[in-house]
C-alpha cells in the first residue's frame, strides 16, 4: 500500500470516555485507524468492546474525548453540531443493521435525502441517487418504498445512500446482522466492489469473520484497545502469479 | 436554512399525513372542532334578531339597533316606551366614551344621551334612589344634579355649565350618588323645572335612546347624517363589526367573542394533539435518529416536526371554518329562523375566519413543539437505539405552573374590577384565562413524575401505571392538561351559578327554596304591609290592630305621583315605588346595613307575612274608620322573608280617588281586585311586565313563574331552574372528559401494546391490558380533577364580581361539583375497561 | 496425530517417566484422547535418538525417566511459535496445543491463541480475495468451505480466550486446576 492515495479516515490515538457511577470508563482508547480511498476495513470484536463506539466516532455522531478524528481533513473534534450535521450530509454515509430507510420516501429519495437536506433541488439530487444505486445494483428498485424490498435490498439501497454524490466514506454497522449467509454475503459484496472503484473508503463493523475478511485490514477490539490488526499484504499481482503456479499466494499447495 | 430544504421535509411531512391516517383524522379534528365552534359563535353573535335570556342582552342591544337603522325616531319612541333622554351639547366639549364604528359621524364632542329625572329630597315620598355627595340638590330652573358617572364621564364639577337640549343652558349645583347596581348616567332637577315632553324635540336633533337596560351611552348624530348613521348601523351590523360604542362592561366585539370561545377549547383539544403528537414521536424515533445520521442539523428536525403539525393544523382548520360557515349560513339559518321568532341572517366575517384559522394552526404548532423539542434533545445513538431517554422534569416545571397559574387569576380578579370596558377587557379575560388553564396543565407533568417515584410502594398493578405515565412524560402530562382544562371549565361555571343561585334566593327569597324563615313563619302574621301615599292614623290603623294574630304593622309611604314617564324604574319599566321608613326600621330593631343585601338600595321596605288564620295570600282586608266607613281595602302579601322587597297594594277605585291618587296606573289593577275579568287581566298585563300571581290565580289564570317578578308580584319565583342548569354542566363535562379518556386510552395503548405483551407472556393475567388501560384513565383523570378543583374554585372566585350579583355569597354546589370530579373518573375508567377490547397476545415484532 | 512435541512440552518443566507422560497428557487434554503406552515410548525413544531428550535417571524398577535437552527446546518453542498452516492436518493441532501450554506452562496460552488468530484471519483474508477472482461454482463452494473452518477457528479461539482470562483471574493469574 503506497501513501498516494488520498486519507479518509483518520484517527490518531482516539479515546472516548465517560463519567460512570465508580468515576471514569474508558469505552475506547489509543485508537489509530486509517482509511484511504479504495481501503475496506473491518472492526471486529465481542459486544461491549467498543466497535460502536469507533463507528459513532468516526462519523461523528459522537465527539472524542481524546485524540483527533479526520475525515477528508475536517477535525471532527472540533465542529459544532450543526458542522457535524453537514459533515454527514457531505462526507459520511451510514448503514445500521435495521430501519435504514425512511418508510415514507421511496427508495430513490431515501437515497437523495442527504443530498437534498444539503440544498441540492430534487432533480439533482435524484440523478445523483439513481447513479449510485446503479452502483449498488438496485437502480431498478427506485421508486418502490421500502416495505416493498427484501432485507437485502434495503442495506443494498442504505449502501448507495451512504455513497451518493460525494460521499465517500462508509461507516456500517452489523449491516448483516439480520440477513442469512447467501444475502448477507452479497451485500458486504457490494460494498467490496464499491470501495474498489477507489472512489471511497469504508469501515465495516461486524461479529462475521468471514464477511470481514472481505476487508483489507481486519482490526480486532479488545476491551476498548486494539488488540490486533491483520492486512493482507497481497496484490492482485500475487494472485496472478499463484494462479499460474497452482499454489496458494504463499506458495503452499492447494 | 433554506427553503430547498423544506422540501424533503414537506415530502416527508406530507407522505406521513397520508400514511398514518388515524393520526391526522384526530388532529384535524382537534383544530376544526374548535375553529368551527368558534365561527359559529361568531356568526351567532352577528345575528341581529336573536333573542332569549342567553344572549338577551346582547340581542336586545342588536334588536333595537337594528330598528333603529330602520326606523325613523317618531315610530322608535313609541314602540319602546316612554324613555327619556336629554341632550348633553357638544359646546361642554366633550367626548363618547368610545368610538366604535369608524363609519359613524363626529370626532370629539358628540353628544350624549342622558337619564333625566325630577328630584325632590324635602318630599317625603321622594323615592330616595339618589344620594347628593357632592352641592346639593337642584331647586329651582336653571339647576342640575348629575350622577357621579356623568360627572366622571365628562369631568364635570359642581358649578359648571351644561347644556341640555329641551332645558337650555343648565348650571350643575350637586353631584348625586346612583344607589343603584347600574350607575345611569342621569340628571336631576327639581320639580319645579318643567320636562320638554318628547314631542317637543325638533328634528334637527334625533336623539336614539336604545333600550332601557343598557347603561350605554348612545350617540346624537344630526339629522342630516341620520340616514347615513342608520344605514351605517345595519351595514356594519352585517360586516360583524362593532356598531355602536358601549361602555359596558361586557364586550361587545363578536370576534373577540368567538376568538375567546375558540381559544377556550383550543387550549384542551391542543393539550389533546400535543398527546398524539408525543404519542407519534415516540414511535418514530428511530425514524427521527436516522435524519439525525443522515445528516439533517436538529433544527430542521424540530422543523418537520413543525411543518407537520402546521400542515395538520392548516387542514383541520380550513376545513373547520368551511364546515362552519357553510353548514350555519344554509343549515343553521334556517334552523334558527324557524325555531326563534326571528329571521335568522346569513353572516361571513372574513376577520373572524382569518383569525380563528390563524389562532387555529398556531395552536397546532404549538401543541407539537414540546414533543419536537423532546425529540431534538435525543441524541443520535439513543434514537437510532429506538429510545427516548427519560429525562426527570425540569426544576421549574412545577414552580412555572404555579405562577402562570396564578398570574391568569390575577389577571382575572383585576378584569373583574376594572370598568375599563371594551376590548381590553376582552382581551385582558382571554389572557388571563389562557394563563390560568395554562397554569394548570403545566402542573400535570411534575405531578404525573413525582407519582411515579412515589409508586415502589404500591402493589405491581398501580406500581405499573404510575411508572408508565412517568416514562411517557410528555403524552401523560399533555392528556392530564387537557382534562385539567375540562374539569376547571365546568368547576367555574358550577361555582357561579351556584353563586347566582344563592344571590337569588337572598334577592328575591320569595323562590322555590323557602327559606327557613318563610318556612318557620308561614302562615303567622307578623304584620300587615300598608302602602298608601299618606300616613295613616292610629285609629285608622287600630281595626288591623285588633287582628290577634297581627303582630306587627308596618307602614310604607307610597311613591312620587304614578304615571310620569320620567319617573320610571329602570328594572321593570314600571313605576318605581317603596321607601325606607326609618322610624319602622328602628321599631322592628332592623339595620339596614344588616340586611343581607349588597347593594345599599333604599327601595325596600319590610314585608311581613300574613297570619297562621287560614288566609290565603293576597287576602283583601277592609279597614274601617272609627265611623264604621270603609276606608281602605288592603291586600295582604304573602312573601314571607325578613328581607326587603316591593310590597303591592291595590285599592278599591274610589278609594284610590278618593286618597288623591291618579287611579290611572293602578286602574287595571284595582279592577281586578273588583272583579277580575279577561279583558282587564290582559290590560294588566300589557301594562305591567308581571301580573300578580295571587289574582292569576283567583282568576284561574295559568301564569309562568317569573324571574324579576316586578314588583306587584308575589311570591318571587326563580324562572332559572338552576338544578336543571347545573346537571347540564356536570353532563356535558362528562361526556367531553370521557371522551377525551376514551382518545388518550387508544394513544397510550398503541403506545403500551409491546410492554403488555411481555407482561402478558411473562404469566400477566389475560385481562391485563384491559385493567392496565383502566387504572391509567382513572390515574390520569385523578390527577386533572385534583388540580382542576382548586384552580377552578380560585377562577370562579376571581370571576365572580360581587357587583353583579344582588346579594353576593360566594356559594360551591359541593355535591355537584364531587359529582364531576369522582364520579368522571370512576365512571370512565369503568367504561374502557370494560369496552377495550382485550387483544390476543401480539408477538413481539422482529426488528425488520 | 503426531504427539511428540506436546510431550516435549510436558518435559519442559522438569523430567518425567513415560508413564506420568501418558496420565498428564490425557489430562491436559481433558480426557478426550488417550495414549497407549507403547506409543509413548516409541516417540520418546525416537526423540532420544533425535537428540531432544535425554535420559534423567532410572527408578528402582528400571523405568527411565527423560528431560528435556537444549535442542528439544528448541524445536519445542519452534512448535509454539508456528501457526498452523491452512493445510488441514495441521489443523487439529491448534486445540491441542492451546492445551498443551494451559497444561504444562511451556508458552503463553493467550500468545499461541493470538498467533493462531492472527495466521488464520490472514488465511480467510486471502481465501476470500481468491473467492472473489473466481466464477467457477466448485471452487467457489470449495472457498467457502474453508473461509468457514477459519470461521469457526476462530471463534473457538475467542472463546478459549475469554475462559482461559477469567480462569486466571478466579484463580490468581495462575494455571492452577486447570485440567480438573
Amino acid at each position: 500500500m503506497t501513501d498516494q492515495k488520498s486519507i479518509v479516515l483518520e484517527m490518531r490515538q482516539a479515546g472516548r470516555q465517560y463519567v460512570g457511577p465508580r468515576g471514569i470508563v474508558s469505552a475506547l482508547a489509543d485508537v489509530d485507524l486509517t482509511v484511504r480511498l479504495g481501503e475496506l476495513v473491518a472492526v471486529v470484536g465481542r459486544s461491549g468492546c467498543g466497535k460502536s463506539t469507533l463507528l459513532n466516532l468516526a462519523g461523528g455522531l459522537d465527539q472524542p474525548s481524546l485524540g483527533s478524528v479526520r475525515v477528508n481533513g475536517i477535525e471532527l473534534g472540533t465542529l459544532s453540531g450543526k458542522e457535524l450535521a453537514a459533515t454527514r450530509r457531505r462526507h459520511i454515509g451510514f448503514v445500521f443493521q435495521a430501519l435504514n430507510l425512511l418508510p415514507t420516501l421511496t427508495a430513490a429519495e431515501n437515497v437523495a435525502l442527504p443530498l437534498e437536506l444539503d440544498g441540492a433541488t430534487t432533480a439533482a439530487a435524484r440523478t445523483a441517487a439513481l447513479t449510485s444505486m446503479a452502483d449498488t445494483e438496485t437502480a431498478a428498485l427506485a421508486d418502490a418504498y421500502p416495505d416493498e424490498l427484501s432485507g437485502g435490498e434495503r442495506q443494498r439501497v442504505a449502501v448507495a445512500r451512504a455513497l451518493v454524490g460525494d460521499r465517500n466514506l462508509l461507516l456500517a454497522d452489523e449491516p448483516t446482522g439480520a440477513l442469512d449467509e447467501a444475502t448477507a454475503d452479497a451485500v458486504v459484496r457490494v460494498i467490496r466492489r464499491r470501495v474498489d472503484t477507489g472512489t471511497c473508503g469504508g469501515v465495516l463493523v461486524t461479529h462475521d469473520m468471514s464477511l470481514a475478511a472481505y476487508a483489507d485490514t481486519i482490526v480486532r477490539l479488545r476491551d476498548g484497545r486494539i488488540d490486533s490488526v491483520t492486512e493482507t499484504n497481497f496484490t492482485d499481482a500475487d494472485f496472478e502469479r499463484a494462479d499460474l503456479f497452482g499454489t496458494d499466494p504463499e506458495g503452499t499447495l492447494r | 436554512m433554506t427553503t430547498a430544504v423544506l422540501r424533503p421535509l414537506l415530502r416527508i411531512a406530507r407522505r406521513d399525513m397520508a400514511r398514518h391516517k388515524g393520526r391526522t383524522i384526530l388532529i384535524t379534528t382537534l383544530i376544526g372542532l374548535p375553529v368551527g365552534a368558534a365561527l359559529i359563535v361568531g356568526m351567532l353573535l352577528r345575528q341581529p334578531n336573536v333573542t332569549g335570556d342567553g344572549v338577551g342582552y346582547w340581542a336586545e342591544s342588536a334588536l333595537l339597533r337594528l330598528e333603529v337603522a330602520t326606523a325613523d325616531a317618531q315610530t322608535l319612541e313609541s314602540n319602546l316606551g316612554t324613555t327619556s333622554f336629554a341632550r348633553v351639547d357638544s359646546a361642554t366639549a366633550l367626548l363618547p366614551a368610545s368610538t366604535g364604528d369608524p363609519g359613524l359621524p363626529g370626532g370629539g364632542g358628540l353628544p350624549v344621551t342622558v337619564i333625566i329625572e325630577t328630584f325632590d329630597p324635602s318630599n317625603p315620598l321622594e323615592p330616595r334612589r339618589y344620594q347628593i355627595v357632592d352641592g346639593v340638590a337642584p331647586t329651582g330652573a336653571g339647576e342640575l344634579a348629575i350622577s357621579e358617572s356623568l360627572a366622571d364621564l365628562r369631568s364635570l364639577a359642581v358649578g359648571d355649565p351644561i347644556q341640555v337640549y329641551g332645558l337650555g343652558q343648565q348650571t350643575i349645583v350637586g353631584i348625586a350618588h346612583v344607589r343603584e347596581q347600574h350607575d345611569f348616567t342621569t340628571l336631576l332637577t327639581s320639580p319645579e323645572q318643567p320636562l320638554p315632553a318628547a314631542a317637543e324635540l325638533p328634528n334637527e336633533l334625533t336623539t336614539l335612546g336604545l333600550g332601557y337596560r343598557s347603561s350605554s351611552y348612545y350617540l346624537a348624530t344630526d339629522p342630516g347624517d341620520f340616514g347615513r348613521f342608520a344605514n351605517n348601523v345595519s351595514a356594519s351590523y352585517r360586516r360583524g363589526s362593532e356598531p355602536y360604542p358601549s361602555n359596558d362592561q361586557f364586550f361587545t366585539d363578536p370576534t373577540v367573542i368567538a376568538l375567546l370561545a375558540g381559544t377556550g377549547l383550543l387550549c384542551v383539544t391542543g393539550l389533546i394533539a400535543a398527546a398524539a403528537f408525543a404519542t407519534a414521536n415516540r414511535r418514530r424515533i428511530r425514524d427521527f435518529g436516522l435524519l439525525s445520521a443522515t445528516g439533517a442539523e436538529p433544527g430542521q428536525i424540530t422543523t418537520l416536526a413543525l411543518v407537520e403539525a402546521g400542515l395538520l393544523g392548516t387542514v383541520g382548520a380550513v376545513i373547520g371554518a368551511t364546515v362552519a360557515v357553510i353548514g350555519f349560513n344554509t343549515v343553521g339559518v334556517g334552523l334558527l329562523t324557524a325555531n326563534t321568532n326571528s329571521d335568522a341572517i346569513a353572516v361571513f366575517a372574513p376577520r373572524d375566519v382569518v383569525v380563528t384559522i390563524v389562532v387555529g394552526i398556531g395552536a397546532a404548532m404549538l401543541a407539537a413543539w414540546f414533543p419536537a423539542r423532546t425529540v431534538a434533545a435525543v441524541s443520535t445513538q439513543t434514537a437510532l437505539a429506538g429510545r427516548i431517554p427519560l429525562r426527570s422534569p425540569s426544576r421549574w416545571t412545577a414552580p412555572l405552573g404555579l405562577a402562570t397559574g396564578a398570574a391568569g387569576l390575577s389577571i382575572l380578579a383585576v378584569w373583574n374590577d376594572s370598568n375599563s370596558g371594551g376590548d381590553r377587557q376582552s382581551l385582558a379575560l382571554i389572557v388571563g384565562i389562557v394563563l390560568g388553564l395554562g397554569g394548570a396543565a403545566l402542573l400535570g407533568g411534575p405531578i404525573v413524575s413525582a407519582l411515579g417515584r412515589l409508586a415502589a410502594r404500591l402493589p405491581i398493578g398501580p406500581r405499573l401505571v404510575l411508572r408508565d405515565n412517568a416514562r411517557q412524560r410528555t403524552r401523560t402530562a399533555a392528556a392530564v392538561g387537557a382534562l385539567t382544562a375540562m374539569f376547571v371549565i365546568p368547576v367555574v361555571a358550577l361555582a357561579l351559578i351556584g353563586t347566582e343561585q344563592r344571590s337569588n334566593q337572598l334577592t328575591f327569597p320569595g323562590t322555590t327554596d323557602s327559606s327557613p324563615f318563610e318556612q318557620a313563619n308561614r302562615n303567622r302574621i307578623v304584620g300587615v304591609v300598608l302602602g298608601l301615599d299618606q300616613e295613616l292614623s292610629p285609629a285608622q290603623l287600630a281595626p288591623l290592630d285588633d287582628i290577634a294574630a297581627v303582630e306587627q304593622i308596618v307602614t310604607w309611604t307610597q311613591l312620587s305621583p304614578r304615571g310620569d314617564p320620567r319617573a320610571f324604574d329602570p328594572w321593570t319599566g314600571g313605576p318605581s315605588f317603596g321607601a325606607w321608613d326609618e322610624a319602622l326600621a328602628a321599631q322592628l330593631g332592623l339595620d339596614q346595613r344588616q340586611l343581607p343585601i349588597d347593594s345599599p338600595n333604599e327601595l325596600r321596605a319590610v314585608q311581613l307575612v300574613p297570619g297562621s288564620l287560614d288566609w290565603p295570600p293576597q287576602e283583601l282586608i277592609d279597614l274601617y274608620d272609627s265611623s264604621g266607613n270603609l276606608s281602605v281595602r288592603l291586600q295582604v302579601t304573602s312573601v314571607s322573608t325578613d328581607l326587603v322587597v316591593e310590597p303591592a297594594m291595590f285599592l278599591l277605585p274610589d278609594t284610590a280617588t278618593s286618597l288623591g291618587l291618579e287611579p290611572a296606573y293602578r286602574a287595571g289593577v284595582i279592577q281586578l281586585a273588583a272583579s277580575p275579568d279577561a279583558a282587564t287581566i290582559d290590560q294588566i298585563r300589557n301594562l305591567t311586565s308581571v301580573t300578580n300571581t295571587g289574582f292569576a290565580a283567583q282568576a284561574g289564570i295559568d301564569l309562568p313563574p317569573l324571574s324579576y317578578g316586578g314588583y306587584l308580584d308575589t311570591p318571587y319565583v326563580s324562572s332559572t331552574n338552576f338544578d336543571a342548569v347545573k346537571a347540564i354542566v356536570v353532563g356535558l363535562a362528562f361526556v367531553s372528559g370521557l371522551l377525551v379518556l376514551a382518545v388518550t386510552a387508544a394513544l397510550v395503548s398503541t403506545e403500551s401494546d409491546n410492554d403488555l405483551a411481555t407482561m402478558v407472556a411473562v404469566g400477566g393475567a389475560p385481562g391485563l391490558r384491559r385493567s392496565f388501560l383502566a387504572r391509567q384513565t382513572f390515574s390520569m383523570a385523578a390527577i386533572a380533577a385534583a388540580v382542576a378543583l382548586p384552580f377552578g374554585l380560585l377562577g370562579a372566585r376571581a370571576l365572580a364580581d360581587p357587583g353583579f350579583y344582588g346579594n353576593f355569597d360566594f356559594t360551591v354546589p359541593w355535591l355537584w361539583v364531587a359529582v364531576l370530579l369522582v364520579g368522571t373518573p370512576v365512571v370512565a375508567s369503568a367504561v374502557i375497561g370494560t369496552t377495550m377490547r382485550s387483544k390476543a397476545v401480539t408477538p413481539l415484532r422482529r426488528l425488520d | 496425530m503426531s504427539i511428540k512435541h506436546s510431550l516435549l512440552a510436558l518435559l519442559a518443566q522438569e523430567s518425567k517417566y513415560g508413564y506420568q507422560l501418558k496420565t498428564e497428557f490425557e489430562a491436559a487434554t481433558g480426557g478426550a484422547t488417550t495414549l497407549n503406552i507403547g506409543q509413548v515410548y516409541t516417540t520418546l525413544q525416537r526423540l532420544e535418538r533425535d537428540g531432544l531428550v535425554a535420559e534423567a535417571d532410572v527408578d528402582d524398577e528400571g523405568r527411565r525417566s527423560y528431560l528435556l535437552t537444549r535442542v528439544g527446546r528448541v524445536e519445542l518453542d519452534d512448535w509454539f511459535d508456528a501457526p498452523a498452516s491452512a493445510t488441514t492436518s495441521q489443523r487439529d493441532e491448534v486445540s491441542i496445543k492451546v492445551l498443551i501450554a494451559l497444561a504444562s506452562a511451556a508458552a503463553d496460552p493467550q500468545q499461541v491463541l493470538r498467533s493462531q488468530r492472527a495466521a488464520t484471519t490472514g488465511s480467510i483474508q486471502r481465501l476470500t480475495r481468491q473467492k472473489m477472482r473466481t466464477e467457477d461454482l466448485a471452487e467457489g463452494l470449495h472457498l467457502d468451505r474453508q473461509i468457514m473452518a477459519g470461521e469457526a477457528e476462530l471463534r473457538w479461539l475467542d472463546l478459549a480466550e475469554d475462559r482461559i482470562d477469567h480462569h486466571r483471574a478466579t484463580n490468581n493469574g495462575t494455571n492452577a486446576g486447570v485440567s480438573q
